[in-house]
């Protein structure tokens, strides 16, 4: 059974839909990553689920009890704030101790929780400290563990990690995750960051304009996108238009060999994608099955682990590829020519359009 | 697995109960419906039925803008709201510049009379220049000896003159801090493109706070044709909208008060021209701009420095003169209403004596109006800032009223509408505490509205979703951040309220007689000793109130403007 299901849910605000018939479920215990670009309504499901915003349409379960037309105050979902959101004017264990109270928790059972999740998050020398007293990064875990001690049916967090700096973001967020795990509390997390999203998650959900475009494990996600929008959005990639004439397939006036699929899906035009770090640059030896593109190099960029080829196809499409860094390829210069080979079996191919639909 | 599962769609019933924020909000605008809306609306209407016939139509009005008398009190009124605003603006704009462009010594000083002067009591710069200018004023009689005839201090450039003076800060306030917030690249680009001192002055800086200095200017304006103590005590045979508003009021006190509220309506009418015009001007200036490059304040040669200051201490000098004299004449020994020369207690035993009724009034009107305001300013503000619906924004806009509607106008529209039983309370304390209460509202919500926006909505939503209902989240999380607003607002509204008097004189009965009716009522018997020491009690707890505000807000005197 899911933990929480969510069903048909659709929010419009005025005339702007922000959220279109979403459907999820959530096994229990799972970390779940919403993740999208800004403004494709992560927010507003994440708020629809704590109950500051009122569904248009749709139900919500959490632990086979709905709670969709619950007061938000009611519905025992525990949220960690973007900004924080301590409570300024108490200190950090009563920030801890304000939702205990709320439930009329006994005091000395309220001291021992309380006393318990400072424990977890490492705040026990800070217990009587008042916010303004703490660093951005302590007052997040202030946050998470007020959200944790009430033990909510789910944790929602919105971009809990997105205000401190980067070194600490990633102290952080392995951290929650540990904290999730040993808690194995069911947690619903919003973040446009994919690296964190892929690092933490047990399910990547990725949105795009109100609509779930894919919902799977991080790899899956990446290595078997559900549509264009997926296989751009997380990860980089390469996409090139395939030309049909006849049975003849063509990426940039080169016959190519592709997949049966690509014959089915010449409505809208099909484009290839290929993974940047599974382009081989003026590759050695040619094996068979792989497609192989004359480029113009424009720009060759070491980044410390590797090296970033940067190129034109003769189409004019731009390619972009990721290898070691060889002497060979270090002394490439823009202008250059040089081939980019990769393997037929690594290319996917979708329907043209920002979420066409996967073909292979 | 993949993670998407489609339900079908079921429909349950929405939550019928209304949450407490629904509720709040009605009962907001039942509030403001039956004691804000209601009152008015009835002057409007009496205004329409004819003084002597009781036909409906125009022929009120019709009187009031054709018989010289009343078109006489009209000019006035006029004549005194634009010259007292050009007065406060002559007044407060070049001090404006000066304490914010040049090191002043004392500028504290400066601002803090102004507030003073701001928050004195209205009335009481009337009667101290009688007392020093009047046909027997000190001034006058000292100047006699040496054979000059002192300046007449009655009549309109009097009451103009008292305008500028009591106005002044306004303008001043609002555009020092306007002028302290242009960002100085613009004056410094002006210069670089090559205008002279004085074309950067007129063509760029001036055009910049014209916003701030015409707020201001209005509010002087609304202000200077709403007063009613100064042109009474010296209008002198002056007659102006609000002086027959309240005559006729008094004279009609047996019947509908049809003409004193036909001339009501028509000063409303003039605020209002005044504010849309304003707001009309102002709607295509917006200048919003990043305060990067603040201004810095020069310091002057030796004879400017002398100039520049004699000229901004003068101001505030004269400006804070009455509130002087009203002290320094508290302490004259007097026998009854003649001064016997020499010091004395005398005055203050007098009030003991004979009104403590009217002391004890005042300061218990007040605090329950304080009370009131609080409450509900909390949480209309919450309502104002937090909830996004048409009813907020009508109720924001609500909130606008009683800066607009003078003291008499209200007094004769609550008259008019809480006469008939059982809801008769004409002559009690309910009376005069709501009606201060309504007047001095939008104080208390303007301060508390300040400080809810800077207060981020997600706490309180933390709150919500830690379990706390609406109302508890209201009461445990937003009123305790609140509270710096809700103090300072409280302040302001007893300043404003506990000095009250056009609205009171309608109002009050021998049991809820307050000070500035008594003080307003002695000054014209003529009995100036005891009017001063009361005068100097108001003034007294005014300065106190200010000083706490001082203490609690950072903004210190922009609080008060
Ligand atoms: N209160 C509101 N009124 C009107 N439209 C809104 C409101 N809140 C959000 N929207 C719109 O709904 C859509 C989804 O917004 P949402 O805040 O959920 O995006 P998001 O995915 O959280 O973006 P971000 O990553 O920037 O936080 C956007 O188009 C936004 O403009
Ligand atoms: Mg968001």
């Amino acid at each position: 059974m899911s933990a929480v299901e969510i069903s048909n849910i659709r929010k419009s605000y005025g005339g702007v839909v922000a959220l279109s018939d979403i459907n999820i479920s959530i096994p229990s215990g799972s970390f779940f990553t919403l993740l999208g670009p800004s403004g494709c309504g992560k927010t507003t499901l994440l708020r629809t689920i704590a109950g500051f915003h009122q569904q248009d349409n749709g139900s919500i379960t959490v632990a086979t009890q709905r709670i969709e037309n619950i007061p938000a105050h009611k519905r025992d979902v525990g949220m960690v704030f973007q900004d924080y959101a301590v409570f300024p004017h108490i200190s950090v264990s009563e920030n801890i101790a304000f939702g205990l109270k709320q439930r009329k928790v006994p005091k000395n059972e309220i001291e021992k929780r309380v006393s318990a999740v400072l424990d977890m998050v490492q705040l026990k020398p800070y217990a009587a400290r008042m916010p303004h007293e703490l660093s951005g990064g302590q007052q997040q875990r202030v946050g998470l563990a007020r959200a944790l001690v009430i033990n909510p049916k789910v944790l929602l967090m919105d971009e809990p990690l997105s205000n401190l700096d980067a070194k600490l973001r990633v102290d952080l967020r392995r951290e929650l995750r540990g904290i999730q795990q040993s808690m194995n509390i069911t947690t619903i997390y919003v973040t446009h960051d994919q690296e964190e999203a892929l690092a933490m998650s047990d399910y990547v959900c990725v949105m795009y304009g109100g609509v779930i475009q894919q919902a799977a494990a991080p790899w899956e996600v990446y290595y078997s996108p559900a549509n264009r929008f997926v296989a751009s959005f997380v990860g980089a990639n390469n996409f090139m238009k395939v030309v049909l004439t006849g049975e003849q397939a063509s990426i940039s006036a080169t016959k190519v060999t592709l997949p049966q699929a690509a014959k089915n899906g010449s409505r809208e035009g099909i484009v290839a994608a290929i993974r940047p770090e599974r382009i081989l640059v003026n590759p050695a030896d040619d094996k068979s099955d792989t497609i192989s593109l004359p480029v113009k190099i424009r720009q060759v960029s070491f980044t410390g682990r590797e090296m970033a080829v940067a190129a034109t196809l003769s189409s004019g499409e731009e390619i972009e590829a990721i290898t070691q860094p060889t002497p060979d390829i270090i002394r490439l210069r823009p202008n250059d020519d040089a081939i980019f080979s990769f393997a037929t079996q690594e290319v996917q191919l979708f329907e043209d359009g920002a979420t066409g639909a996967r073909l292979s | 697995m993949s993670a998407i599962d489609s339900l079908p769609s079921r429909s349950f019933p929405r939550l019928s109960r209304p949450g407490f924020w629904t509720v709040i909000t009605a009962l907001a605008v039942l509030l403001l419906a039956i004691f804000l809306i209601l009152p008015i609306a009835n002057v409007l209407v009496i205004s329409f039925f004819d003084a002597n016939t009781g036909t409906f139509g125009l022929s009120n009005y019709w009187q009031v803008l054709t018989r010289r008398f009343y078109t006489v009190a009209l000019w006035n009124t006029i004549v005194i709201g634009l010259l007292g605003m050009l007065g406060a603006c002559l007044l407060g704009i070049p001090l404006a510049f000066c304490t914010s462009r040049y090191r002043i010594r004392g500028r504290a000083i400066i601002a803090t009379f102004a507030v003073l002067v701001l928050c004195a009591p209205p009335f009481i710069g009337a009667y101290a220049w009688i007392m020093l200018f009047g046909s027997n004023g000190a001034v006058t009689n000292a100047l006699k000896t040496f054979g000059i005839a002192a300046p007449t201090i009655y009549g309109i450039p009097g009451i103009v003159m008292v305008f500028s003076l009591k106005f002044f800060p306004y303008i001043f306030l609002m555009t020092e801090n306007a002028l302290n917030t242009i960002n100085k690249s613009y004056e410094d680009a002006a210069e670089n493109l090559g205008c002279t001192a004085f074309q950067r002055f007129y063509k760029v800086t001036l055009p910049l706070v014209f916003p701030a200095v015409s707020t201001g200017a209005i509010i002087c304006f609304v202000l200077s044709i709403a007063d009613f103590g100064t042109p009474a005590i010296l209008g002198r045979g002056i007659r102006t909208l609000s002086t027959i508003a309240y005559a006729q009021y008094t004279s009609e006190m047996s019947g509908t008060p049809t003409m004193a509220v036909t001339v009501s309506m028509l000063m409303i009418a003039i605020s209002m021209a005044a504010l849309l015009l304003q707001r009309r001007i102002l709607s295509k200036r917006r200048y919003a701009s990043a305060l990067t490059n603040r201004p810095v304040k020069k310091s002057m040669s030796p004879l400017k420095s002398v100039l520049v200051h004699s000229f901004c201490y003068l101001i505030v000098f004269l400006a804070m003169l009455p509130a002087f004299t009203v002290v320094y004449t508290s302490f004259l020994a007097t026998s009854g209403p003649v001064f016997t020369g020499g010091y004395g207690l005398g005055s203050y035993a007098r009030i003991m004596r004979d009104s403590p009724q009217a002391i004890y009034n005042s300061f218990v009107f007040s605090l329950a109006a304080v009370v009131l305001i609080a409450i509900v300013s909390g949480l209309l503000s919450f309502i104002v800032v937090r909830r996004d619906n048409a009813v907020s924004g009508a109720l924001d806009l609500l909130l606008m009223v009683p800066y607009l509607i003078p003291g008499v106008v209200m007094a004769i529209g609550y008259v008019a509408t809480f006469r008939h039983p059982p809801f008769d309370i004409t002559g009690t304390v309910l009376i005069i505490v709501i009606l201060v209460f309504i007047r001095r509202l939008p104080y208390g919500v303007r301060s508390t509205t300040s400080i809810l926006r800077q207060i981020k909505p997600s706490i309180e939503e933390a709150s919500i979703n830690l379990g706390a209902s609406p109302a508890k989240t209201f009461l445990s999380v937003t009123v305790p951040l609140m509270m710096p607003g809700l103090i300072i607002g409280s302040l302001m509204s007893f300043i404003t309220a506990i000095n009250e008097l056009s609205s009171t004189l309608i109002l009050y009965t021998a049991r809820t007689v307050t000070m500035p009716v008594l003080i307003y009522v002695q000054v014209i018997d003529g009995e100036f000793g005891t009017a001063a020491a009361l005068s100097t009690l108001l003034l007294l707890s005014t300065g106190l109130c200010v000083f706490i505000v001082f203490r609690f807000s950072e903004r210190k005197e922009a609080a008060f403007v």
